[in-house]
């Protein structure tokens, strides 16, 4: 599936790639949103997807490249 | 992985070697950013760093990369960059890699005004070999070799940089990625040597020693002790805050076009 | 062949590097190398080569394998404090395998020693200065033209073997002067480093076929390939896989055993009905070649076995030549450091002697005299 960069506020999903999540929680506290959430075992899980409005601290913040944003046509 | 910028990864050489929270793997990808924003040719760019842990990015990355010798980055890249100027030439290094060992080349790389873009990933700490403190590391906090408070007194980088002679000195930090990409492209379009000095985390070591939290939290420290350039009113920098942004930007003659036009102009006139 | 000049075996280093294709110098001020800098800073700015005068001799180094890797032929010159200066880059060299050449113009040591007085006390520091196992050759011209020769063959032989190639010179031979015929251009033979044949995306960088020696591509031009001191695998990135980290720095070895009759070199004079056989390299033996005439000249049988290339030791041809009864005198300006080499090779069959001496001075032809005297 093709992905492509956000250029504006659309409707966008994150993607978490766990094998390259290191587990280090920057992105869940900076999502402001809490669509990253990192729980008890230390792993990030994505919750409630559609609060994301596309700001893309999370991918700018992770050390990984483990999240990319995807725009849903 | 963003489409955009895996193109210029060794995909298969992720996931890096990095600690968890630790900031390389930010710079990097701004450095990533600024490269393709750019529009570099990446078969004409070349990536030159040191030993440590930030020298390690040079393997992760889809360029003619080198992995030299402690502090000696500089060096090499002014060999590759003197004898094949074509090549856009980006050298990486730690703190302790540019500012302890490398110190001497750094200064002199600077006052030649070679076109050189030198990216230091700032961590305040040896981190490759356990938290030793380095030149950058802020006097009073602790490391391995301080364990009871660093007695050294730290380099401010960015006036090192130009009272050798760089024409180019900016700062950022890993959480102002943005800017930080931005001050990379700048610094490759000035045609001289220039120095992008990133305030980068090192949970394990240096943040483990001096008890600043978690990675995020050190990001939070960066967001909240970092000042603008622009922003700055009166010019006076806030008690223990940095600033970040483009610091210095000068013109001089840059060390290869003075090389050029000196023998082309000594041939033209018949050579002895 | 040119008409003949007086040239200094310096000079010769310079003008020797030029013919076989230097386009880039880096190099640093040290007596008594210095003529080489200073020459080359002229010559290569005047034929659109590059110079550079670097801050100390550990950035000359590291610019000369800078570039190398773009494709360039590079050297640099200096003498001992500024050799010990260059070892971990020069380890670096051979580790990467990038070929550069460095002439190293012995003076006497330690330290600050003597700056302006020949010595050879840098014999071993030539083979084993940086640390590890590691390839490397050394060779030693004993006359102006040899310096202008050896040059050329320490470029061919860098770039055919990608391997850091020393030109051990002394001060004497450094700073004399003598009457040379150089080859006219077309005559010198030139040797490039082998190109890869693969397509980039299939360059595998440091994979070799039967000679153990990889194909080289230059940095920008696509094949976006990763050059490190760490030991790695062939594709150029680091491993610590005991197999391959064995096989690797086997690989570094075989690359000098292997083609070691090739590149060894000596040479021999009056050996075949000599008694003693007088062992010197480099600017003694000139010395020796006096003494051996004055010495012949009182009836006694005296021949020189002279090693041009130190690193590898031309083993066989000394074996070869022990295999006779004769004596051998191993003549250094050090306290003895190729002679460990000729004291292995000979391994007890025939006496080996040693004439040493380290006063500033080129050890005079009477000197020598006296000591085959004694040993005959």
């Amino acid at each position: 599936m093709r992905t492509e960069t956000v250029p504006s506020i659309k409707e966008t999903v994150v993607k978490l790639n766990q094998a390259l999540c290191k587990k280090c929680g920057i992105c869940a506290v900076f999502c402001k949103k809490e669509v990253l959430v990192q729980k008890q075992d230390q792993k990030i899980y994505i919750e409630n997807a559609e609060n994301c409005v596309g700001c893309r601290q999370c991918v700018n913040l992770c050390p990984d490249y483990a999240i990319s944003l995807e725009v849903v046509e | 992985m963003l489409p955009e910028v895996e193109q210029y990864f060794r995909i298969e050489k992720l996931p890096h070697m990095w600690c968890p929270g630790c900031g390389n793997g930010i710079v990097l990808h701004s450095l990533i950013n600024a490269i393709s924003g750019l529009g570099l040719d990446q078969d004409k760019t070349t990536i030159v760093s040191g030993i440590g842990c930030a020298s390690r990015a040079a393997g992760y990355l889809d360029f003619d990369t080198l992995h030299t010798t402690h502090g000696r980055a500089l060096a090499f890249a002014t060999g590759i960059k003197f004898s094949k100027p074509e090549l856009n030439t980006f050298v990486l290094m730690g703190d302790g890699d540019c500012t302890a060992i490398g110190g001497n080349h750094l200064i002199h790389a600077a006052r030649r005004n070679i076109n050189l873009t030198a990216l230091v990933f700032n961590n305040n700490i040896y981190g490759m070999t356990g938290g030793q403190y380095s030149p950058m590391t802020p006097n009073a906090k602790r490391a391995t070799t301080a364990f009871y408070g660093n007695i050294d007194r730290s380099f401010d980088l960015m006036e090192l940089a130009k009272g050798a002679g760089a024409t180019y000195v900016a700062r950022a930090t890993t959480y102002h990625t943005e800017l930080l990409t931005k001050l990379i492209m700048e610094a490759h379009k000035n045609k001289g040597f220039s120095l992008v000095e990133v305030v980068t985390a090192c949970p394990t070591a240096y943040g483990r020693y001096n008890k600043l939290g978690k990675p995020a939290d050190m990001l939070k420290a960066q967001k909240e002790n970092a000042v603008n350039i622009k922003s700055l009113k009166d010019g006076i920098v806030p008690e223990g805050k940095f600033l970040i942004g483009e610091l210095y930007r000068a013109e001089a003659p840059e060390y290869i076009d003075q090389y050029l036009q000196a023998a082309t102009k000594l041939r033209e006139k018949g050579g002895k | 062949m040119t008409t003949p000049r007086l040239m200094q075996g310096n000079e010769a280093c310079a003008e020797g590097a030029l013919a076989a294709g230097l386009n880039f110098y880096a190099g640093y001020p040290i007596t008594p190398s210095t003529e080489v800098t200073e020459i080359l800073s002229r010559k290569l700015f005047e034929n659109g080569g590059r110079f550079i005068q670097m801050e100390d001799e550990i950035a000359s180094m590291a610019a000369v394998i800078g570039a190398s890797l773009t494709g360039a032929k590079a050297m640099t010159a200096t003498s001992g404090p500024g050799f010990s200066l260059k070892q971990e880059n020069i380890g670096y060299a051979a580790m990467a395998e990038v070929p550069c050449v460095i002439v190293n113009v012995q003076r006497v040591g330690p330290s600050t020693g003597l700056a302006t007085a020949p010595a050879q006390g840098d014999v071993m520091q030539a083979r084993w200065g940086t640390h590890g196992d590691h390839p490397i050759i050394v060779l030693t011209p004993s006359s102006v033209s040899e310096c202008y020769q050896l040059t050329i063959r320490a470029f061919n032989l860098a770039e055919k073997y990608r391997v850091p190639v020393i030109m051990l010179l002394d001060e004497v031979v450094g700073h004399m002067r003598e009457r040379v015929e150089l080859p006219s251009a077309n005559q010198v033979e030139i040797i490039n480093r082998k190109q890869p044949d693969a397509a980039p995306h299939q360059y595998v960088p440091f994979r070799s076929g039967y000679d153990k020696v990889p194909s080289m591509a230059s940095f920008g031009e696509g094949y976006r390939y990763h050059v490190t001191g760490l030991v790695h695998d062939d594709d150029g990135f680091a491993t610590t896989n005991p197999e391959i980290v064995q096989s690797h720095l086997n690989r570094l070895q075989d690359k000098i055993l292997l083609h070691t009759p090739e590149i060894v070199d000596s040479e021999q004079v009056d050996t075949e009905d000599a008694e003693v056989v007088l062992i010197a390299y480099g600017g003694t033996a000139r010395s020796v070649t006096r003494a051996m005439r004055m010495a012949r000249e009182e009836g006694l049988k005296v021949g020189m076995f002279r090693p041009i290339s130190i690193w590898p030791f031309p083993e066989e041809q000394l074996k070869l030549l022990s295999q006779r009864n004769v004596k051998f005198i191993t003549v250094e300006m050090n306290f003895g450091q190729l002679a460990l080499e000729v004291e292995r090779v000979v391994g007890g069959k025939n006496a080996v002697y040693r004439a040493n001496q380290v006063n500033g001075e080129l050890i005079k032809p009477d000197t020598i005299l006296d000591r085959i005297r004694e040993v005959y």
